[in-house]
């Protein structure tokens, strides 16, 4: 369930995911602006396309099942996170409206999920691999195959967590479930990323980009400490929820409850005025965090 | 009264950086109206020479004047402007969701106001037979038709020169004559690059050979077309038998 | 491939075909919110809000047999997602099903699911089947998109159709060669296709761009004058979202 349908989020959540997909994909924008110039529209066109056409090729895995691409890591190894983000958001968009394939409502909880942090979020794990591991062929064809079932867990474990914010399911079972289920679906992804990356590298070297080799000792140290955070960050919640009665007390004590002030604040029966502040303070929250990210 | 010509191509060389040499010394200039074949074998030249006369690649010796204007960076608007070229592919040149949009993409970018550069776009495709069609996409339309399209979008700008790579490729006996006839009838001095000897016959007075990088040829269409060794030599028509 | 199958219905004159792109772009979200906001367990607004995007698509001629073609993938998908919010929402169990048990508020929050979505599916349909891709792109664009995203995707409407092309010659070239016997075959051949579709595509990118710079393309991507939002269309979007918007605020308001 990689697309959220309309039906399930609560207005706070939807406000919130939102927002913060807003605030990621004006960096983006400015960003992949800055790196691409007058090349971007053509190049993220064609990427555009290249991610529509590869959903529709179907891998068989075993016996009577078959997988597709989601793409998002595989986009963002070749022409770089921010185009990578940019196409992923006019692919959900596009799901979305022409074909329903995710909720209108909730275009921007899946746009969090599939572009902002599945493909963004992915793109720092491999980043942050290539930088321990060094940036030959093969290296990056494995960090970008980890990656990619890196960035499946991290889509599931916000859908969960979407979920469970808008109270309509409990928290352990939803990140068990869902994450368990995109870590499977995840080695799907991880196989067909490397199974198409490492032909088309082979063919041409020239699509390897340089600049995803941090110069300097520090920048590789940050860039492998920060895929460490994620990727353990990851891990830790699914196995927290293996004992869901601890997460629920761990939950509780942070206010990450449906029910919980913090997010009542949010819901429109509180009030208008409490509604439109807290909208606006996720909004300015996300905004900072993410220049700061965006700057690094 | 000698008016200036459209091209003026002097002593240019191109090389790639690996340096493989792609053009030799090659000169020559076309005359406001004239219309000129481009021939020779695969990999003469041809469409490096092309893209030298619009500034897509910088030649490494000589230089490209066109309309009076050096072809150089700081100066590519300006000389754009003023020409027109019609690729080999024309889903290379219809990129938008609809034929008048991708005609209309050259005025826009010329600072036309929208609702003129629509007026413009519509004008141009109901003159090439296309008016009907305008609000369609490219892959709704037939080969000829998709052709004729790309070269509206470079007709649109009123350019003094129009360069065409391949114009025939891929089209039937019906879609080549429709684009014979359309070329005849134009004003702008015409660069045609194409295997198609008919269409030089039909379209260009005036013919240059490229061989290997150098131009080997360069005078009257009927003159050059009638030397059958001439042209073998080149590899420009061989006989089968 | 592309989307034209889609847009039968788009030359059907309507109101709602009537009403500008990008003033039907906002009807369908602004539906598909109202009914997003309805509280769970608010059966009677739920209801209205189905009905008012059923009527939304009568409006439009669509016919009833085609909505529910349409509508059924999604719909069917529906079903399937809050089928596990049967069994993963909060509250007492009513019913033993296996290892699982059904809680009072799954139940509950399952049907308040299936009956927002619903709504939010069929204003998503009734969009779709009444404007074409190319008029959808000038109606984002007229939402303020960023023009990165507008742009790439006018392109890609015909990138995608341009590349369907390229890959069905690839796949035809393979086959010919007897490619993709037995299921490692196949996944190398997949493998190889979507690694030269993806060279494909980029090498179409250059080109294209190519041909953009010799047609002056410079710094920003320009576009047409297209049908703007105008004021009947925004009357008519204003008084059916503020139908929804009524119908939302009686729910919450009166439990």
């Amino acid at each position: 369930m990689a697309h959220i349908p309309d039906g399930f989020l609560s207005p706070p959540v939807l406000a919130g995911t939102a927002a913060l997909s807003a605030a990621a994909l004006a960096v983006a924008t400015r960003r992949s602006r800055r790196e691409l110039g007058d090349r971007e529209v053509p190049l993220a066109g064609a990427a555009t396309a290249f991610v529509f056409a590869a959903q529709m090729f179907n891998f068989p895995i075993a016996v009577g099942t078959s997988a597709h691409l989601l793409g998002g890591v595989l986009v963002s190894v070749l022409l770089g996170p921010w185009v990578g983000m940019l196409v992923m958001l006019s692919v959900v968009l596009v799901q979305a409206l022409v074909f329903q394939d995710g909720g209108l409502a909730a275009l921007g909880a899946n746009v969090l999920n599939l572009s902002v942090l599945g493909t963004g979020g992915g793109w720092l794990v491999y980043r942050g691999l290539v930088a321990v591991f060094g940036g030959s062929l093969r290296t990056r064809v494995a960090a970008a195959a980890a990656a990619a079932w890196g960035s499946a867990i991290l889509i599931g474990v916000a859908v969960a967590a979407e979920l469970a914010l808008s109270g309509a399911v409990r928290w352990g079972p939803a990140l068990l479930v869902l994450g368990g289920i995109h870590g499977l679906v995840g080695v799907g992804e991880g196989a067909i990323t490397a199974a198409v990356l490492l032909p088309l590298l082979r063919a041409r070297p020239e699509l390897m980009r340089p600049g995803d080799l941090p110069a300097t000792t520090l920048g590789r140290w940050t860039a492998g400490v920060g895929a460490a955070a994620v990727v353990s960050a990851v891990a830790a919640t699914l196995f927290a929820s293996s004992s869901p009665d601890a997460l629920e007390a761990a939950a509780e004590r942070f206010g990450l409850q449906a029910e919980a002030p913090v997010w009542s604040l949010l819901d429109p029966s509180a009030g208008p005025a409490v509604a439109i502040l807290g909208v606006a303070l996720a909004f300015a929250a996300a905004w900072l965090l993410l220049r700061s990210v965006a700057r690094s | 009264m000698n008016p200036r010509p459209v091209i003026q191509v002097a002593g240019v060389a191109f090389a790639y950086p690996g340096g493989h040499a792609v053009l030799e010394d090659v000169s020559f200039d076309v005359g406001a109206g004239e219309r000129v074949g481009l021939v020779g074998p695969n990999g003469a030249g041809k469409s490096t020479l092309l893209h030298l006369l619009v500034g897509l690649e910088e030649p490494s010796a000589g230089t490209v004047v066109v309309a009076g204007i050096p072809v150089r960076p700081g100066r590519l608007e300006e000389v754009r402007a003023r020409m027109g070229m019609v690729f080999q592919d024309p889903d290379d040149q219809l990129f938008l969701p609809t034929l008048v949009e991708d005609v209309a993409f050259g005025p826009l970018n010329q600072g036309v106001a929208p609702a003129e550069a629509r007026r413009l776009a519509e004008a141009q495709l109901e003159l090439l037979g296309l008016g009907a069609m305008a609000e369609r996409a490219a892959h709704h339309t037939s080969g000829g038709e998709r052709r004729r399209a790309a070269l509206a979008t470079a007709l649109v700008s009123r350019p003094e020169l129009l360069l065409l790579d391949e114009p025939t490729d891929g089209l039937d006996a019906r879609g080549r004559h429709a684009i014979v006839g359309i070329l005849r009838e134009r004003p702008e001095a015409l660069v045609v690059a194409t295997h198609d000897l008919d269409v030089v016959r039909a379209v260009c007075p005036r013919t240059l050979v490229l061989d290997g990088g150098k131009l080997v040829a360069d005078g009257p269409t009927e003159r050059i077309l009638a030397d059958a060794a001439f042209l073998a030599r080149h590899g420009i028509r061989v006989p089968l038998d | 491939m592309g989307f034209h199958h889609l847009d039968h219905y788009a030359g059907t004159a309507s109101p709602v075909t009537r009403t500008s792109p990008a003033a039907r772009v906002v009807g369908a979200v602004g539906l598909a919110l109202c009914a997003s906001l309805v509280p769970p367990g608010a059966w009677t607004a739920m209801a209205a809000i189905l009905a008012l995007s059923l009527a939304v698509a009568v409006a439009a001629r669509i016919p009833a047999g085609v909505l529910l073609v349409r509508a059924s993938v999604p719909l069917g998908f529906l079903v399937l997602a809050s089928a596990g919010v049967l069994v993963m929402a909060p509250g007492t169990g009513v019913a033993g099903l296996g290892p699982l048990s059904v809680t009072d508020r799954g139940v509950v929050l399952f049907a308040s699911a299936l009956g927002r979505g619903a709504s939010a599916v069929v204003a998503g349909v009734v969009l779709v089947s009444t404007t074409p891709f190319p008029e959808l792109v000038t109606a984002l664009r007229e939402l303020r998109l960023p023009r990165a995203v507008t742009s790439s995707l006018a392109l890609a409407y015909r990138f995608l159709v341009v590349l369907g092309e390229d890959v069905a010659r690839i796949r035809r070239a393979a086959q010919v060669r007897n490619g993709g016997r037995g299921r490692v075959a196949r996944r190398h051949l997949a493998a190889g296709m979507a690694a030269a579709a993806f060279a494909r595509s980029y090498d179409r990118s250059e080109r294209v761009f190519r041909a953009m710079r010799v047609r002056g393309y410079g710094d920003a991507m320009p576009t047409l004058a297209y049908q703007r939002m105008d004021r009947a269309s925004a009357l008519r979007v204003a008084s059916l979202l503020a139908v929804g918007a009524t119908l939302v605020v009686a729910a919450r308001v009166v439990p």
